[in-house]
């Protein structure tokens, strides 16, 4: 699926230009070379590695639930 | 949940005279079964929760095919507007590749900077012509769009391509490679990435690679998708489409093989690396020569939306950025009953399609290039999703 998974931003290494994002459970090393100004405890969503821009915290929760509930349909439907 | 986008596991073996091919995919093909039960407008607020990256066109899908459902029909400057977004999308999404993945081909950083630019220019066109109105089920006008800055936009992708991609303005690199010799002279003249992997393709031998007799997907009318969509073997056919009986593809590849070049090149080498990346070239430098002059062009023309009688179901296709993208819907009133897609990445990784059959000819080198040929052919035909190569 043409998808990006949100993700919480853990934490930021600006010399690498690289963040450690929280995802389902899982830290994960990001590139942050698309988005500008982004903080510890903002929401990014991320796609192949890189994150591809900042959303907000109930933006964040929406998607995952939505994601969520598809998750669901497909475990339903197989 | 991080594995819901779903992955490519591509497998070679080694075999006599060639690699023995498993494409295994985990892409979640009927998520879209989650719209079930919800009404229209529930349905396009979810969709780009699940379809982030070609968001366009798949929104574009979803408002078609409900407005074919629906019997509405939008107003023609909303068509219009929307034939373009997906344009610009596919732009955005070619870039992505070149800036970002085709470095990795001459081992180089990727140029994070020109995406980040392009990622802003795209967002402001999207903004510009105001994508969230004319993505509504009969749209009536599109007198939202700003044209000033959708232009400005356009000149700052169009820049990028310019000096990170093509070296010199589109149209003059559409003008001045019309012919295969004029192709590899640009390519050995200019100092841009894309030059450097085209040159590397031809001085290494591999334009030919990944060549195969798999047949381009034909233009299908809304009756035979809707045949093919709406009956009970349409959650087989989608996760593995076959036309009648055989693998197709549908790609900037075969939407770009009546280009004089991209043909000269086919008759040449056949639909390999060098015909294949040139496509996408192509492509990209028509797309932008293209929404240039759409956005100089003709004024905005408002009209009124038209109502017909609706069928309950319908079906849209569009020219997405990594082939043909198909959404079909049935409708009990205003709430969905059955909704289907059928995306590009399932016929062009189908175990027996293009990619399978083009890996499957690879000549039998040592393991780093043989890794490096896999990557370039899998990125010139484009999966949606991450993908892992395993030889063996």
């Amino acid at each position: 699926m043409c998808l990006a998974i949100p993700a919480k931003v853990v934490a930021i290494d600006a010399a690498a230009d690289q963040a450690t994002v929280a995802l389902g459970g899982v830290s994960k090393q990001v590139s942050l070379a698309l988005v500008d100004d982004v903080a510890p405890g903002d929401y990014v969503l991320v796609h192949v590695g890189y994150a591809l821009n900042k959303i907000s915290p109930e933006e964040a929760e929406r998607t995952l639930e939505i994601i969520a509930e598809a998750g669901a349909a497909l475990e339903g439907s197989a | 949940m991080a594995d819901f986008a779903g992955r490519l596991n591509i497998r070679l073996s080694r075999a006599s005279g060639g690699f023995g091919v498993a494409i295994e995919s985990s892409r979640p093909v009927t998520a879209c079964r989650v719209f079930v039960g919800r009404t229209v407008s529930e349905t396009l607020g979810r969709l780009p929760a699940l379809f982030s990256i070609c968001t366009t066109a798949q929104a574009s899908a979803c408002v078609g095919a409900c407005e074919a459902a629906l019997g509405l029909v939008p107003c023609p400057a909303a068509t219009d507007l929307r034939r373009f977004l997906v344009d610009a999308e596919t732009l955005k999404e070619h870039l992505w590749r070149i800036l970002l993945d085709w470095p990795r081909f001459l081992g180089e950083v990727p140029q994070a900077p020109g995406m980040a630019a392009v990622m802003h220019a795209y967002s402001a066109l999207r903004k510009a012509l105001g994508a969230a109105e004319v993505l509504t089920p009969g749209a009536e006008s599109a007198l939202g769009a700003d044209r000033t800055a959708a232009g400005r936009a356009l000149d700052e992708l169009a820049r990028v391509i310019t000096e990170q991609v093509l070296g010199i303005p589109a149209p003059d690199w559409l003008a001045g490679t019309r012919e295969p010799e004029a192709f590899t002279a640009w390519s050995r003249r200019s100092s841009t990435v894309a030059a450097r992997v085209l040159r590397l393709v031809q001085e290494s031998g591999w334009v030919s690679f990944g060549a195969t007799e798999v047949q381009a997907l034909p233009d299908l009318s809304d009756e035979t998708l809707e045949d093919l969509l709406g009956g009970e073997h349409a959650g087989d056919f989608v996760a593995a489409p076959l036309w009648q009986g055989l693998p197709a593809e549908t790609s900037p590849y075969t939407r770009s093989a009546g280009h004089p070049l991209v043909a000269a090149l086919t008759a040449e080498h056949g639909g390999g690396l060098l015909a294949r990346l040139a496509g996408q070239l192509v492509e990209l430098a028509t797309a932008q020569e293209g929404l240039v002059r759409a956005i100089a062009g003709r004024a905005v023309h408002n009209g009124a939306s038209e109502r017909r009688m609706g069928r309950g179901a319908g079906l849209a296709q569009v020219a997405a950025a990594r082939g043909l993208l198909v959404h079909r819907v049935a409708l009990a009133g205003d709430r969905v009953e059955d909704y289907r897609i059928l995306a590009p990445t399932e016929w062009n990784f189908h175990p027996d399609g293009v990619v399978a059959r083009g890996l499957a000819g690879l000549p039998a080198g040592d393991e780093a290039t043989l890794r490096r040929q896999a990557a370039m052919l899998i990125t010139a035909v484009d999966p949606c999703v991450d993908y892992d190569v395993s030889i063996s």
